[in-house]
């Protein structure tokens, strides 16, 4: 495949741009709260919420019903009167104190409160302290009433109230309306407090994960989302207190805020849909493309167009939830409808939820209108691949691009394809090839943006529906006008908690080596923190010590031995009987003989053995030079010729058995400087057994010593090396100087081993004055043997290395 | 007339301190590039990939060296960052090393969150710690410490 072929599907190009997005079902608003439902206890796992709001020019805010953590429950032994004390939990973080006008049970504003952060609010303990009275209705309370724990980092509430006989609200759910939620740095002045601003509530939820560095947020880019949010108003007023993926959560919920959250050379960003000015207001004046691609930029096949299909262009009415939210009541689910003129009047219809923090109808009519205006205007996606240019260094994603090509399908039939692009993905290969996903930029003549257009002039219609409440007389007297905050009450003598480490392990830092120089790495030899232990727990701990003794493999089998080789270092030689055995009966050994110095073996002999026989093959002269190899087969009856898969035994290489003869002499080639003749020496006498001969490595002809090393030429070993027929030398560099000798013959009781120096009366070997860089000196060849002293019954090519001499 | 080349440099890295420095484009020269000296390493990128969907993560190839397998295996396990650049400049117009006319045309920074490969070779893909699954909001739940044994109801 070309290194230039696309990939990915363009589909998902168009899907990861969003050029259409349609919500996959329909769901009741998700910002609604249920009034009149039971108290609702925590449950231990279940995610502490946040509340997240701060409400300005009389929008913002957002209801919560908090959960209870702990209760206290006790009657008048006459009267029957039920008091109910609450602990509940409001947020994690740290809360303004609420006002007495925003605290309810079901919707009416009763009870006493108390309000705490860090701590316990209130003065009560928790327990179950009912009777049952006389001639008045039990009270049902839960004895299960809660032991009270730290609250380390939430805001509680203390709710304290009594109920006459046979009330039946006693057990209803309390709310607070929470003007100003939990004080967090506020990117855009730097201050701590409540913040609307949905851009503090993303830096929030990602620092409290500790799974991304601080490193890899870009600020710059987020505090431009910020500006971007608070300018146009698109404010976050709400609760998060689902369990959700945060990557999802605010990759989808960004969109509510026009916002795009993605990855930006690895830094996470918030980004604006819109073009923008530099005041944050949308760009409503003449986009300039930042670079124009033309034919000359596009590759061969690197044009590919997808169209926005039908279904997702028939004109719709965007349905947006939001929160209206009035100053003195509990607020209210509200549903805008956005559509373009006589378009889609009775449908089809697309929702989109914002009622869970959105609290204003013009963020919520711009919204609906972004999506309307992409459905309307934008018609395609396109990716392009394009050769490296001038663009690579400066192009970024949001850039609005224009593509221009010419479509010449006949002499006279003449188009262009002429338009702008928002840059959605940038894929720059080290081949140079540059792939951009782009997604259709619909613009007017004026080369202005269309869809910023729609959306910067929208604006919902301002008017304020009403709740449908006419009664408060179960709100106590004054408390709907009461602006004055609940009492900052920690309880200053809260319950005795259990020692915290009843509730956690923490488990001991193991010791890995006792080696405490520290570790350093890199370039700049830079150490690593954290100790050496802490840093081979990281590596994979320590290597084992000791070693690890395998089972033995039942079903694998193992090559038997052969046995018989009678010769030095347990190697065979002419005259040895060599012995094996299947380690099954009526197995099938093949015999193969193979050079010393590799090459392929050739098949000598062939047993198919009867019972637990065994198979023997005799060595010979023309063995010699040779290593033997026995191939050792099973009975298989599913092989079509009957054996299974060999396993293979490998003498070493066979060398003549010089017992036999009583005469030895040396033939081969002398190299010398002068060029390279045949040499043989004369029979010598072996006859009196254990007899060797040798020839000697290179010698220094100045002191007539041998030579372990030299700066001059390369030496083989000094030896002597029984048995060894051939030696080399080559000059390592070129120097007139220097007397060397190599290569003479001599031969001894093997027990009284010599070399023969070759610098005086050499026989094999011979001398030589000064080196030439790079040439090769050698005596090599070979022994024969004989018995009478004339015939040649065996040749040798001898040992080659130290290890070898006996 | 221009030969457009693409150099690529590698920085493993924790605050202040560089842990590795790797170049691929001068075949066996340590080089010194921004006051500082980068070794030759023969790694090998994906394409650098920017996009409008978050959890684009970015993968380089290097040989299983032992200097490779311990810089990332620590990269691994102490959150240490990594950052990759590509440089484009003309051969034609100098041989020095860098060209001093190399322009940056991608860059991408991230952490090491996943090691893996071969006996010879690893792939490193560079990412956030923000798992694309898994509950990760609101982080904090419930807990005995925090509320001890709740009300039941």
């Amino acid at each position: 495949m070309s290194e230039f072929e696309f990939t990915e599907p363009l589909f998902v190009s168009r899907a990861q741009s969003e050029a259409i997005s349609t919500p996959l079902q329909d769901d009741a608003a998700a910002g609604a709260t249920s009034l009149d439902s039971d108290q609702q206890a925590v449950v231990l796992g279940e995610p502490i919420p946040i509340v997240f709001c701060r409400r300005i020019d009389s929008i913002g805010g957002v209801l919560v019903s908090p959960k209870a953590t702990e209760a206290a429950y006790s009657n008048n032994g006459v009267t029957n009167q039920l008091t109910v004390n609450l602990e509940l939990v409001l947020s994690e973080g740290e809360l303004p104190l609420v006002q007495v006008r925003d605290v309810f049970q079901r919707a009416c504003r009763v009870g006493t409160w108390a309000q705490a952060y860090d701590a316990r609010a209130g003065t009560w303990n928790p327990g179950n302290t009912v009777t049952v009275v006389a001639g008045k209705t039990p009270w049902n309370c839960p004895y299960y009433c809660g032991t009270s724990g730290s609250y380390d980092n939430m805001t509680t509430l203390s709710y304290t109230n009594t109920h006459a006989d046979a009330d039946e609200t006693w057990n209803k759910q309390v709310h607070v309306f929470v003007r100003n939620g939990i004080q967090v740095t506020r990117i855009i002045d730097n201050v701590v407090g409540s913040s609307n601003n949905f851009v503090d509530l993303v830096l929030y939820l990602i620092a409290q994960t500790n799974r991304v560095p601080s490193t890899l947020i870009d600020s710059a880019a987020m505090l431009t989302a910020a500006q971007f949010t608070n300018t146009n108003g698109f404010l976050f007023n709400g609760i998060v207190q689902a369990s959700t993926n945060l990557e999802e959560w605010l990759y989808n919920t960004s969109a509510g805020f026009l916002l795009r959250f993605c990855d930006r050379a690895g830094k996470k960003i918030l980004k604006a849909r819109l073009p923008i000015n530099n005041d944050y207001t949308i760009k409503t004046t003449a986009i300039t493309a930042e670079y124009k691609f033309t034919e000359n930029d596009i590759l061969p096949n690197g044009f590919e167009i997808d169209y926005v299909p039908l279904e997702q262009r028939l004109p719709a009415c965007i349905v947006v939830l939001w929160r209206q939210q009035p100053d003195d009541d509990i607020g209210i689910i509200r549903t805008t409808e956005v559509r373009f003129t006589g378009e889609a009047l009775t449908g089809p219809y697309e929702q989109y939820d914002l009622s869970e923090y959105c609290a204003s109808e013009n963020h919520a009519v711009k919204v609906g209108t972004y999506y309307a205006a992409r459905r309307k205007y934008i018609t395609h996606s396109l990716r392009i691949q394009v050769r490296p240019g001038a663009f690579n260094s400066t192009l970024e994603l949001g850039d609005i691009v224009r593509v221009q090509l010419a479509r010449e399908t006949d002499v006279t039939d003449y188009a262009i394809h002429d338009f702008y692009y928002e840059v959605d993905r940038i894929s720059k290969a080290t081949s140079g090839a540059v792939t951009l996903d782009l997604t259709h930029f619909p613009i007017d003549e004026q080369n202005r943006s269309l869809v910023a257009l729609k959306v910067a002039e929208a604006v919902g219609a301002g008017y304020t529906m009403a709740t449908g409440r006419t009664d408060f007389s179960c709100d106590i007297a004054g408390r709907r006008t009461d602006s004055s905050s609940i009492a900052n009450t920690p309880d200053p003598d809260p319950p005795i908690l259990p020692d915290p480490d009843n509730f956690e392990y923490t488990v001991p830092t193991p010791t890995i080596t006792s080696d405490t120089t520290p570790i350093t790495f890199g370039p700049d030899n830079a150490t690593i923190p954290g100790g050496r232990n802490a840093v081979l727990g990281l590596a994979g701990a320590s290597s084992p010590s000791g070693d690890t003794t395998n089972p033995e493999d039942p079903i694998e089998e193992t090559a038997p031995a052969i046995t018989g080789a009678t010769g030095d270092f347990g190697r065979p030689l002419n005259g040895d009987d060599l012995e094996t055995a299947p380690t099954c009966p009526n197995g099938q050994v093949t015999w193969y003989k193979r050079p010393k110095d590799g090459g392929e073996r050739s098949q000598v002999q062939q047993d198919n053995l009867v019972g637990s026989a065994t198979s023997t093959y005799t060595v010979g002269t023309e063995d010699i030079d040779y290593t033997i190899e026995a191939d050792s087969r099973c009975p298989d009856p599913s092989s079509p010729d009957g054996y299974g898969s060999p396993v293979t035994q490998t003498t070493g290489p066979v060398e003549a058995n010089y017992n036999f003869y009583n005469y030895v002499r040396w033939t081969g080639t002398k190299t010398t400087p002068s060029g390279a003749t045949a040499y043989t020496s004369a029979w010598l006498n072996i006859s009196a057994g254990n007899m060797a001969a040798t020839i000697s490595g290179v010698w220094g002809c100045v002191g007539n010593v041998p030579l372990a090393v030299n700066e001059g030429t390369t030496c083989p070993a000094v030896g002597p090396v029984n048995w060894r027929a051939s030696v080399y030398t080559t000059n390592k560099n070129t120097n007139p100087t220097g007397l060397y000798g190599i290569g003479d013959l001599s031969y001894y009781d093997k027990f009284a081993a010599f070399n023969s120096s070759p610098c005086s009366s050499p026989t094999t070997g011979f001398s030589w004055a000064g080196t030439v860089e790079g040439r090769t000196l050698s005596v090599a060849g070979k022994w024969e043997f004989s018995v009478d002293g004339s015939t040649v019954a065996a040749e040798w090519e001898g040992r080659t290395d130290q290890s070898e001499g006996e | 007339m221009t030969n457009r080349s693409q150099s690529v440099y590698l920085r493993v890295f924790s605050g202040a301190t560089d842990f590795q420095r790797w170049q691929s484009y001068y075949v066996n020269q340590t080089i010194t590039f921004d006051s500082k000296t980068w070794n030759y390493h023969p790694f090998t990128i994906d394409a650098f990939t920017g996009g409008s969907t978050p959890g684009e993560r970015f993968t380089l190839q290097v040989p299983a060296t032992n200097e490779a397998v311990e810089t990332f295996t620590y990269a691994l396990g102490l959150n240490w960052l990594c950052e990759v650049k590509m440089y484009e400049f003309n051969t034609l117009a100098t041989q020095t090393a860098p060209s001093a006319s190399q322009v940056l045309i991608a860059s991408v920074f991230g952490e090491v969150v996943e090691v893996r490969g071969g006996f010879t070779s690893l792939s490193v893909t560079l990412g956030s710690g923000l798992a694309p699954v898994g509950a990760q909001a609101p982080p904090r739940t419930y807990t005995t410490a925090l509320v001890g044994t709740p009300l039941r109801i």
